[in-house]
């Protein structure tokens, strides 16, 4: 999905943007931050994204139902 | 499919931005601990993530509780929900923990009691939802997820209590710090976040639950 | 009363069936003394390594020895038709739980009397002198191990993948037993000079109590058709 595309980006981007930010004001262990907040806003889109796919897949295989089913 | 509602829209975007604020705040604007320096940062949001997934785990319970009492599949459909989302903040939590505890500690993992029992926490639930993907008819898997949520829970401070006196015995256990306030309401901040987060992904999930059981019951129906 | 009295006929009669067949048995402690050899020879063969994990190393025996016996707890039953067999049994089914825990119970004492000697010949150990709080830690642990055991096994019976499903659900829950029972038997071993073994029996008679509660009150339910 284009949408799903387009967050990916933006996520590695701003991944990018944290990673040159830390280094700028010369963060210690920047390499522990910047991991831990990628990780909780990678699983969190991640689930998001996991929550779309299966909605949408369950959603149309229920609609297949309904066609064989309409004639009862 | 995305979301439909409104409200589900409004609340959607509020924790997108909420998040964004959390983390912005946590990462730029609070000056960086003391004491531990910036790792600290990672307690905005490895902190609210363990509340979260407490939290969702107490709903599993109560939800549990009541589908035994009323058989009510909404409550099975919350429950089943909420354990789900709770693994996600689970898993995050203790990832968030070993990017704190290699710094701070030296290692990825301590057999520290709040540690330990998170980690049993994720077995359990983990248990829970591999029961659910094993049961076919839709009532029995409700109401032996509902036993186990039960069970589960009700074990979590037996758990702890053991785990604390397990290490306890063997080393005293570090005095918590008094919190400063700009620390103290970043993590309000991203305790509000996560806790949007949260009602959203059930929200979501929720849905998706009554779908699919919608789809078990059109299937068994056509079979 | 009548409750018990038909807990004490499936004892007996599943207890009758092992005593002629003795198939359980023979295999669990076969097993359990399997497991005790593997894990010394993972170890080597430092005998005093070995005497210092003994505790540890005697219940990771009882938790997959027991577990190879829960998974037959409803064995009997198989050709009734297994829990539908039970179902069928008139009265209250907190019955079918209590005879089936005792028996459980029973059994494991059984292979841990032959278990515990056993060990102690094998890391070189003498336990005659600690045999009281043994016994005591050996009663706790199995009855906690049991409970929740006799319960999940009722719960995973008719499942696909039991024999996964089990131990996924019982191991997480067993965590306080398992703790309670290995620091109080390697306390006990050590000779327990601070008295702190007392701390561990709580936690297991905590335990024991809290999950006979839980689970009987909840059987009846779980057992549901």
């Amino acid at each position: 999905m284009r949408k799903w595309s387009v967050i990916s980006v933006v996520y590695i981007l701003a991944l990018i943007l944290l990673w040159t930010y830390t280094g700028r004001v010369a963060m210690e262990n920047r390499g522990f931050v910047v991991t831990g907040y990628g990780v909780t806003w990678g699983a969190l889109l991640w689930y998001t994204f996991r929550l779309n796919s299966r909605e949408r897949t369950t959603a149309r295989a229920v609609e297949s139902f309904e066609v064989v089913g309409a004639g009862e | 499919m995305g979301p439909k509602t409104v409200v589900e829209k409004t609340l959607g975007g509020l924790a997108l931005l909420a998040m964004l604020a959390g983390s912005y705040v946590g990462l730029a604007v609070v000056p960086a601990d003391a004491a531990q320096g910036n790792v600290q940062r990672l307690m905005y949001v490895h902190v609210p993530a363990a509340w979260l997934s407490f939290l969702a785990f107490f709903v599993v319970f109560v939800m549990s509780v009541l589908y035994l009492i009323q058989r009510d599949p909404r409550w099975d459909h919350v429950a089943a929900s909420s354990a789900e989302i709770g693994v996600v903040f689970t898993v995050v939590t203790l990832l968030l923990g070993m990017m704190w505890g290699k710094p701070t500690w030296g290692v990825f993992w301590t057999w520290d009691p709040r540690l330990t029992t998170t980690a049993i926490l994720l077995a359990i639930y983990v248990g829970y939802m591999a029961l659910r993907s094993f049961a076919d008819d839709a009532e029995k898997r409700a109401r032996w997820s509902a036993i186990v949520g039960v069970i589960g829970f009700a074990n979590v401070p037996i758990v702890y209590m053991s785990v604390t006196w397990w290490r306890t015995l063997h080393q005293p256990p570090s005095s918590p710090r008094s919190v400063a306030p700009d620390i103290l309401w970043t993590l309000m901040l991203n305790l509000a976040a996560f806790t949007l987060v949260y009602a959203y992904l059930m929200v979501r999930r929720i849905r998706l639950s009554k779908l699919e059981g919608e789809l078990e019951k059109r299937m068994a129906y056509n079979a | 009363m009548h409750v018990l009295r038909r807990a004490w006929a499936i004892v007996w009669k599943d207890l009758l069936i092992e005593a002629r067949t003795k198939q359980s048995f023979n295999a669990m402690v076969f097993f359990a003394a399997l497991v005790l050899f593997i894990f010394s020879f993972a170890l080597g063969p430092d005998t005093e390594l070995l005497q210092k994990v003994s505790g540890g190393l005697l219940w990771v025996g009882i938790a997959f020895t027991g577990l190879l016996s829960l998974s037959r707890t409803y064995q009997n039953e198989e050709t009734s038709g297994g829990l539908e067999g039970l179902r069928a049994y008139p009265g209250d089914p907190r019955a079918i739980y209590l005879g089936k825990l005792l028996g459980n119970i029973v059994l494991l004492l059984l292979v841990e009397a032959v278990l515990f000697p056993a060990a102690g010949i094998l890391f070189q150990a003498n336990l005659w002198p600690y045999a009281g709080g043994l016994v005591a830690v050996a009663l706790l642990g199995t009855v906690g191990f049991s409970l929740v055991g006799t319960f999940y096994s009722a719960l995973t019976v008719n499942l696909r993948a039991r024999e996964v499903m089990l131990p996924l659900l019982l191991f997480p829950a067993l965590v306080p037993v398992l703790l309670g029972a290995v620091n109080a038997t390697t306390l006990i071993l050590e000779g327990d000079l601070m008295g702190e073994a007392v701390v561990w029996l709580r936690v297991l008679t905590a335990f024991d109590i809290i999950f006979f509660v839980i689970c009987i009150w909840i059987f009846p339910i779980a057992l549901e058709e």
